[in-house]
């Protein structure tokens, strides 16, 4: 696994750099640290960070280089996962909220966007990273974001919840309405579209040799995962961007983005193979 | 998607039409025939209105034939414009009530689960913050004479053929009966015309195709505000919108992040048979009390978009709350039951 971590010297950049790099050192991966200069009077705080990070990790982690790069954050780090062959990218996050972010934008967000990699956002400090929340939309396609999310949590010794939210409703009363109503044994059970996927995350995750439960919840999608993460205080949230083809990506909501944003804690987004923007 | 139109659809959608122009004529003709009840109920002003109007979908269980009937009343006199402003508003809020209450007596028929009236209890939920705020502008907005300059009539052709048509038959008809037995037979003919027009509907044919594929998927709000004026806009009612969802999904599922744009939607576009009435009545300003009933629906609806995630929490917030109580939901659904009752005799 080849793992790019960026860092701006801020403190969000350092929380990124140590959470990175215990996923690094635990999936024995090979490492690139990137600093990026965003104005002249930066550079001396970026080289600090890298200095830092490379006596931290360099005990860890066999292979690791730095790299340093000038510009605009997200500009220079989605250049570099073009130039380069990465299978995640990790970065720190603000978290900025309201008018600042509508304002500032959320380089995550950007990177998020724009990268076919998958990208890890570190948010706060979290003390260990143990409890993985996988969140899936209970199709084939969600397969990929637990076998991802299973591989990190195989490199750490994490224990993985998979996450369902049911957020239909019956259109009309006659409707099939156990299905709506039904606990994740039940769906698992009665092999519904979303047990049989539940199911095989299970299998995926059995396969990897990491010990993994299911969990439903019903209401709005972002809004449950959000709660469930807060409430079950996992230390990190995996969910699937998925491209949407052509004019779908402007019919459909950016649920991806809305999580990334709302999220207090750090949010793995795996991209499946051959996601274009 | 759509299957061939054959011709007895379209011969259908003919007949629909020409029960509708002729259930408002014979409606218009019988509408002084209301009058004695309305004096005896003492209905006047808009809250009175606003009661009688949606206590009239709730007997009906369809919102337009009462707006078309409301329309109607003020065409013969019997309604100022704001009484028939805040009538059409109640029959929206009526019919917003009756896929609640469908879903709540299946509910207490040991049918299906609490979860059978979700859509209802929603449904009702964005008609009437939406309704709500709309009837409250739009009746500022009339009586301060704003759109009194607005008139909108039939082209003088168009209203002479009309009458060149309907006036013989009418005539004919209402000549041997009283004015309120002329006002329930156009009653029965606009309810005749739009059960027609509910079977002219084109059968929606999702099996296989594309759109059923990704029908469970979430989309942006103001694409499912669209997707459901552009549905309604075709159908008489909100609830046989909402039912032309079915064929969309396998399980008869819809997502709750889609419905409440949808049922926004579908409520600004519900106007348009209301829209067509108010211009059949040929009264001056029937149009412009529609029209600006609408446009207000269309505007707070469109704040609510903007500030989309809000809504969205409050509104999922107070469907939890009414529903995960058997006798809190009985009692919400007794009291909007009751509702129009007590407007209509305060």
């Amino acid at each position: 696994m080849r793992i790019l971590i960026c860092t701006d010297g801020s403190k969000y950049a350092e929380e990124a750099i140590r959470f990175g790099g215990f996923i690094a050192k635990g999936a024995k991966a090979h490492l690139t640290l990137l600093g990026v200069i965003e104005g002249p009077d930066e550079a001396e705080k970026v080289r600090k960070s890298l200095e830092r990070a490379r006596d931290v990790l360099a005990q860890d982690v066999s292979a690791l280089e730095t790299k340093t790069k000038m510009g605009h954050a997200a500009e220079e780090i989605l250049s570099e996962t073009e130039e380069r062959e990465y299978d995640l990218v990790v970065v720190g996050s603000r978290g900025r909220r309201g008018i600042t972010r509508f304002l500032l934008g959320s380089t995550a967000a950007r990177i998020v966007q724009h990268t076919p990699i998958s990208v890890l956002i570190v948010k706060g400090k979290r003390p260990s990273l143990r409890n993985i929340l996988i969140c899936t939309g209970g199709e084939e396609r969600g397969e990929e974001d637990v076998r991802f999310g299973g591989m990190i949590a195989r490199s750490i010794r994490a224990q993985v919840t998979i996450l369902h939210v049911m957020s239909q409703l019956a259109l009309a009363p006659e409707a099939r309405l156990e299905d709506l109503e039904a606990t994740g044994e039940e769906l698992l059970e009665r092999e519904t579209p979303e047990g049989v996927h539940l199911r095989k995350g299970l299998q995926i995750l059995r396969e990897l040799g990491v010990a993994g439960e299911v969990k439903i919840r019903r209401g709005l999608v972002v809004n449950e995962i959000l709660a469930e993460a807060e409430e079950g205080d996992y230390d990190l949230l995996v969910i699937g961007a998925h491209a949407a083809p052509g004019l779908y990506r402007f019919l459909l909501d950016d649920l991806t983005t809305q999580i990334v944003l709302g999220s207090p804690r750090p949010v793995l987004v795996v991209k499946p193979k051959g996601y274009e923007h | 998607m759509l299957r061939t139109i054959n011709l007895l659809k379209v011969g259908l959608v003919i007949m629909a039409i020409f029960l509708f122009i002729l259930a408002l004529q014979v409606l218009k003709e019988g509408a002084g025939g209301l009058r004695p009840l309305l004096e005896r109920f003492d209905v006047a002003g808009v809250i009175n209105s606003l009661g009688f109007g949606w206590l009239g979908a709730y007997l009906v269980l369809s919102g337009s034939p009462v707006a078309a009937t409301a329309l109607t009343l003020f065409a013969a006199g019997v309604t100022s414009d704001v009484e028939t402003f805040a009538m059409i508003a109640g029959s929206r809020m009526g019919a917003g009530f009756v896929v609640l209450l469908v879903g709540f007596i299946y509910y207490l028929r040991g049918r299906g689960g609490v979860t059978s009236v979700f859509v209802g209890v929603l449904g009702f939920l964005v008609t009437a913050t939406v309704y709500l705020p709309a009837l409250v502008v739009g009746y500022l907005m009339l009586i301060s004479g704003w759109l009194d300059g607005f008139h909108l009539n039939l082209p003088s052709q168009a209203s002479d053929l009309m009458a060149l048509t309907y006036d013989p038959l009418v005539e004919r008809m209402t000549s041997y009966l009283p004015d309120w037995g002329s006002f329930l037979l156009g009653v029965g003919f606009l309810l005749v015309s739009f059960n027609i027009f509910d079977r002219a509907l084109p059968e929606l044919d999702v099996e296989h195709s594309r759109f059923r594929e990704i029908a469970h998927i979430i989309y942006r709000p103001v694409v499912m505000f669209l997707f459901g004026a552009a549905v309604t806009m075709i159908v008489p009612s909100v609830s046989i919108s909402l039912g032309l969802l079915v064929p969309f999904s396998a399980r008869g599922y819809v997502r709750r992040e889609n419905i409440i744009p949808y049922i926004m939607g579908a409520n600004v576009a519900t106007f348009s048979d209301t829209l067509l009435a108010s211009l059949l009545v040929s009264a001056p300003r029937a149009f412009a009390i529609v029209f600006l009933q609408a446009a207000s629906v269309g505007a707070i609806s469109l704040i609510v978009i903007l500030f989309y995630g809000p809504y969205q929490h409050v509104m999922e917030q107070a469907l939890e709350w009414l529903t995960n109580d058997q006798r809190r939901l009985g009692f919400f659904v007794a009291v909007i039951l009751i509702v129009p009752l007590l407007l209509m005799l305060m």
